[in-house]
């Protein structure tokens, strides 16, 4: 994110002009409006999360921005094909081959040492030989988190990876994907609903408003400070009061 | 166990059936055992089973390859779906004999025609299988796939063909058994050796006990094909399922 004003820095890793995006829905024919007017660029080394009520076009603007929907009315400056990596909502795992097969498909150059390395952080050291259907879904979803590392992106897009998972789990898999982010100094755009996702991975928050999704606030966020989460809680609840479901306590 | 007591009772089933029938009719197994012998000796019998089954073989493959290729393009673009449909659709209920009349018509009684009219006749057969296999591929992988560009051949071969292979083993499964019935008409029709034309020639003579060789032995070698190739694909293809390990 560039905030307006400000110098010029260097061509951004993402630059996003969505005019607007329309679904046609399936048998009425009548169009929906999903996405209108959503601007913003990323830098290197910036980490953005898009924060958004369920259902408002996170998903459907990330699919855009990966280059998986050409259907929509604007522009996109994004990495060349295969420096732009995903963690899709689901795992999206071969069930048909194993851990580090499913890793290696996608990133054939990555060297042994390097694979260790994020098997080792995302603790699935032991289960490199594993086929994904012997997997429960915390530990797919960290399978899905290594591939998307594993490429070495110049930008890396977060669809909810956390979404359905308990709690516990939920808090300790978030601070391993900050800690993987922080030390590879990751360009990241995360999408969530979930604002403690938000808060622990990002440096900048764009707030989405529901369908059509709107930008209504760009917040930076400083980590440090511990009023922040329940300040934030309040001030994006002030711009979506209609929305309980994106501030609701964990 | 139980199937080697069931074959056993098929035995003295035929055995007391010939008894009664008479050896014009229904020979006893022993008799069918010597013609059997007799010509393997000779080298008859090996030699038009090989002829048969190299008939089997290539024309399976090529409506294999080209009904898969046809069937994954039908199920991937609705456009062409909609275009082959109806042909696949005609090809399928197509009575085997016609195609094979027409194609020794409209070819000559040539190696080609023969070929050409079994695999036309399994062709459709793979191309439905497949289509439905099409169609049900996991659009979220192939985003995936999309996303991190893998390359096309490790695509097909990593992400596509996995998910195929329940249905290229159901194809394959239906194929074989379709294809040597139909080899071997098209060759009592129009051709001067394999498997077909022994058991055209016996019937010309009323030589039961040479028909009856004949039709055993294939069956016998079906068997093996079916065991020794078909099943360790499809324990291959499944062994990453959790629940067949
Ligand atoms: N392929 C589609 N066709 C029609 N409508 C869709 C399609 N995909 C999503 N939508 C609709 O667009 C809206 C946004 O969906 P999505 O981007 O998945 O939301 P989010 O990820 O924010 O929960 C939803 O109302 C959804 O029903
Ligand atoms: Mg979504």
């Amino acid at each position: 994110m560039h905030p307006a004003g400000g110098p010029i820095p260097d061509k951004p890793v993402l630059h996003v002009r969505v005019h607007n995006k329309t679904y046609t829905r399936a048998g009425a024919g009548a169009q929906v409006v999903v996405l209108d007017n959503i601007e913003f660029a990323l830098h290197a080394g910036e980490t953005l999360a898009i924060i958004g009520p369920s259902g408002c076009g996170k998903s459907t603007l990330l699919r855009i921005i990966a280059g998986l929907d050409k259907h929509y009315d604007g522009v996109i400056a994004r990495p060349q094909p295969g420096r732009l990596s995903m963690v899709f909502q689901e795992p999206r795992l071969l069930a048909w081959r194993d851990v580090e097969t499913n890793i290696r498909l996608v990133a054939p150059g990555i060297s042994a040492a390097a694979l260790a390395d994020l098997l080792q952080a995302l603790g699935l050291n032991e289960h490199a030989r594993s086929f994904p259907g012997e997997l429960s879904l915390g530990l797919a979803r960290r399978v899905a988190i290594a591939r998307a590392f594993a490429v070495a992106p110049q930008l890396l897009l977060l669809d909810e990876p956390f979404v359905s998972l308990d709690e516990a789990l939920v808090r300790k898999l978030r601070a391993e994907l900050a800690a993987l982010v922080a030390k590879h100094a990751m360009t990241t755009l995360l999408v969530t609903h979930d604002l403690l996702d938000a808060v622990a991975l990002a440096d900048q928050l764009l707030v989405l408003s529901p369908r059509p999704a709107r930008i209504l606030e760009v917040i930076r966020l400083d980590r440090s400070n511990p009023m922040l989460v329940a300040d934030l809680r309040r001030k994006i609840a002030d711009r979506l009061a209609e929305n309980v479901s994106l501030v609701a306590a964990p | 166990m139980t199937r080697l007591l069931s074959l056993l009772s098929l035995v003295l089933a035929w055995q007391i059936g010939a008894h009664f029938a008479g050896a014009q009719l229904l020979p006893s197994p022993l008799v069918v055992a010597g013609v059997f012998w007799r010509e393997t000796v000779s080298g008859n019998m090996p030699r038009q089973l090989m002829i048969t089954l190299a008939r089997v073989a290539i024309a399976f493959g090529i409506a294999m390859v080209l009904g898969s290729l046809l069937g994954v393009a039908m199920g991937r673009s609705r456009w062409l779906d909609r275009i082959a449909d109806p042909w696949v659709v005609v090809l399928l209920n197509l009575p085997a004999l016609v195609i094979i009349v027409l194609a020794y018509i409209w070819a000559g009684l040539t190696e080609t025609a023969a070929i050409s009219a079994v695999a036309l006749n399994k062709l459709p057969n793979a191309a439905v299988t497949l289509r439905e296999g099409a169609r049900a591929l996991d659009p979220g992988l192939d985003e995936m796939a999309e996303v991190f560009a893998m390359p096309f051949g490790r695509r097909v071969r990593h992400v596509i063909l996995p998910q195929l292979a329940p249905y290229l083993a159901a194809a394959t499964r239906t194929g074989l058994s379709l294809v040597w019935k139909i080899v071997l008409v098209v060759e009592l029709l129009g051709r001067s050796n394999g498997v077909g034309f022994e058991l055209g020639t016996a019937f010309q003579l009323f030589d039961v006990p040479t028909i009856m060789a004949y039709g055993l032995v294939f069956v016998a070698v079906m068997l093996l094909v079916e065991t020794f190739l078909v099943q360790p694909f499809e324990t291959y293809a499944s062994r990453w399922r959790p629940n067949s390990r």
